[in-house]
């Protein structure tokens, strides 16, 4: 009797453990049968893979050798390189670095090991070319996170202030009070070019394949950048050319308190804006819109598809120092400390920014947020609400005037009086590093993929380069 | 409700409406290639699927016959896999050899969406796992040389990087 319940009780446990085992397959998944990339087609495994993130794949490739296969497509790494936005650095050879480069003298503390494709036996295949642009660009972007860069000579450009830089790919161009334009091979690191003129230069400004230069004394050089070769001087401003953009047309912006905008093509002037009562402080542009700043306190707001004054935007206490646009929204940022933020289409002033306790130098927008620097050594973020602009301050690192701001993808980049340039994750408004190898004051930066280029004002001009490309 | 008749690759007939038959691209191409129509008696042959899959596709297709046509892919943002529904996630509640000939049969018959949350489902398997619990899950065997291994490996270190 005894026994006969002991298998009862056996079989009911046998019975359980079974059942459990059954549904924790189940749960699992776990298989039985063969390993699917085996049995089914390559462009199903490929349609598989695409809904894998990159470690995902990453994870995959290192489970077996067709995986590894599948996982080591050039299709699904191209596809990871385009939603990042990196299909420039596999399309365009000259924005990756030199292979065996000659580093910079000395690198910073955190040392890095250099990326490297790995060595291959022949028994796997190869990396992909998409994925080795994928790891590259991954690296760089730690190496930005992480405050891994370093820093070239600094260059002594000019026998005086350098006054003016812009940079093109591997090509930088500045421009003095010597009167002199350099420009710069930037994976040589030697000045492949020197053009001698005959006024100090205030602005310049890459455009297709030329280099376009603003003069002190008003002309306009157009500069052939592979030859050197000044190709036409364009004339008209009575007045240093402080700034150059490109929309449309080419648009000067001269301290003879006009806006000119000129047809590169036929080279001739197409218009003149004199609106503003003083000197210009700065332009920008959105699509067909055009908008200036200027000590007289006002804004304008032009119409460059049939070239006129749409708005005078009124209500500054002071100076207008630095704008920004969008689609939809003019920013503008004062000696008063204030922000004004105004509609581009109809010229009504939606809100006020108040907050900095000193001038505001510089003005930045993307989609989310607008970001000012001031005097008081502080950047404020406004997060662009319909109704509502909150505001974070970054603040703690910068000693001095804060003048100059970059906001790109992730970052944001302040730089100003003291020796420190601030990259910031603008999201989490976190300060990820901060770059000290400054000279006391800077005036100018281009910021790109790779690189931060600054100049400073004092004399004799020098640069300063950091690449973050290691 | 006009209908036609398919049969299984082991001789099982099914009828099926024509509306929920043709949300396959092969069998609606049959259809207005060959010139068959309802009136016509005879089974579509489909040789490539058995009447156990067969029989579940079928119910997936009622299910989803007033579906509106899927939304084009944003080709700038990474995949969604976290858009199954939940009968479909019900669905899919399988051992995973039927959901491989699942598979199959949504490639051979050309049924997008079916293809499309079975190739989801299993993307979902691997997501988030590491190499190991890979492995386990489908059953690889792990045939890298130790030599191959370190190399592999060298390749995707960036993971671990933070």
């Amino acid at each position: 009797m005894e026994s006969v319940f002991n298998n009862l009780i056996e079989d009911c446990f046998l019975r359980d453990h079974i059942e459990e085992e059954i549904y924790l397959l189940s749960e699992n998944m776990q298989s039985t049968c063969d390993d699917f990339v085996n049995i089914l087609p390559s462009i199903i495994n490929h349609e598989i893979f695409s809904f894998l993130s990159a470690k995902d794949l990453s994870n995959c490739s290192l489970t077996a050798k067709s995986w590894r296969e599948i996982a080591n497509s050039n299709a699904l790494w191209r596809y990871h390189c385009k939603i990042r936005g990196w299909l420039k650095f596999g399309e365009q050879q000259e924005l990756l670095p030199v292979e065996n480069d000659v580093e910079g003298s000395n690198s910073n503390k955190i040392s890095h090991p250099k990326f490297q494709v790995p060595f291959y036996s022949d028994t796997i295949s190869k990396i992909c070319y998409w994925k080795i642009i994928f790891l590259k660009v991954h690296h760089l972007n730690e190496n930005w996170k992480n405050g891994r860069y370093t820093p070239y000579p600094i260059y002594t450009a000019h026998s005086d202030k350098v006054l003016c830089i812009d940079c093109k790919d591997n090509l930088l161009a500045s421009g003095g009070l010597d009167r002199i334009i350099k420009l710069w091979n930037l994976r040589s690191k030697q000045c492949e070019t020197t053009i001698h003129t005959n006024s100090e230069i205030y602005s310049l400004l890459f455009h297709n394949n030329q280099l376009i230069a603003g003069c002190d004394n008003g002309n306009i050089l157009l500069i052939c950048y592979k030859t050197g070769k000044i190709l036409s001087t364009l004339m008209g401003h009575r007045g240093s050319v402080i700034k150059l953009i490109y929309a449309v047309y080419l648009i000067t912006a001269c301290l003879d308190h006009s806006i000119r905008l000129w047809d590169l093509e036929g080279k001739k002037c197409i218009h003149c804006f004199s609106n503003h009562q003083d000197d210009i402080t700065d332009i920008a542009k959105f699509g067909f819109n055009l908008v200036s700043s200027s000590f007289d306190g006002s804004l304008c707001i032009y119409d460059l598809k049939n070239p006129k004054l749409n708005h005078q935007l009124i209500g500054h206490k002071d100076i207008v120092s630095c704008i920004c646009c969008d689609n939809e929204l003019v920013v503008s940022g004062g000696s008063d400390g204030e922000l004004f933020v105004w509609s581009i289409s109809t010229g009504n002033l939606f809100r006020k920014l108040i907050g900095h306790f000193g001038d505001i130098h510089a003005v930045t927008m993307n989609d989310e947020l607008i970001a000012s620097a001031s005097e008081d050594t502080t950047i404020r973020l406004w997060y662009i609400d319909e109704h509502f602009y909150s505001c974070k301050i970054l603040k703690g690192h910068h000693l001095g005037i804060v003048s100059i701001l970059n906001l790109s993808n992730n970052i944001l980049i302040s730089a100003g009086h003291g020796k420190k340039i601030v990259v910031w994750e603008w999201r989490t408004e976190r300060c990820l590093h901060v770059v000290h190898r400054q000279p006391i004051q800077l005036h100018c930066m281009c910021v790109s993929d790779t690189r931060i280029i600054t100049a400073s004002p004092s004399s004799p001009g020098s640069l300063a380069i950091i690449d973050y490309w290691k | 409700m006009p209908s036609i008749k398919l049969s299984s690759s082991d001789g099982e007939v099914f009828s099926v409406e024509v509306e929920i038959a043709k949300q396959s691209n092969t069998i609606k191409t049959m259809l207005e290639d060959l010139g068959m129509d309802e009136e016509d008696d005879e089974a579509v042959p489909l040789p490539n699927v058995n009447a156990a899959i067969l029989k579940r596709v079928i119910q997936w297709c009622t299910y989803h016959k007033d579906d509106p046509p899927p939304p084009e892919d944003d080709e700038n943002k990474e995949k969604r896999t976290d858009d199954i529904s939940s009968w479909d996630a019900d669905f899919l509640k399988v051992d995973q050899g039927t959901l491989f000939e699942l598979i199959l049969a949504a490639n051979y018959l050309d049924i997008k969406g079916l293809l499309d949350v079975t190739c989801k489902t299993v993307a979902n398997m691997i997501k988030g796992k590491s190499p190991e619990e890979i492995r386990k899950t489908f059953n690889i065997k792990n045939d890298f040389t130790q030599a191959e291994e370190d190399q592999v490996r060298r390749e995707n270190e960036w993971c671990e990087e933070k």
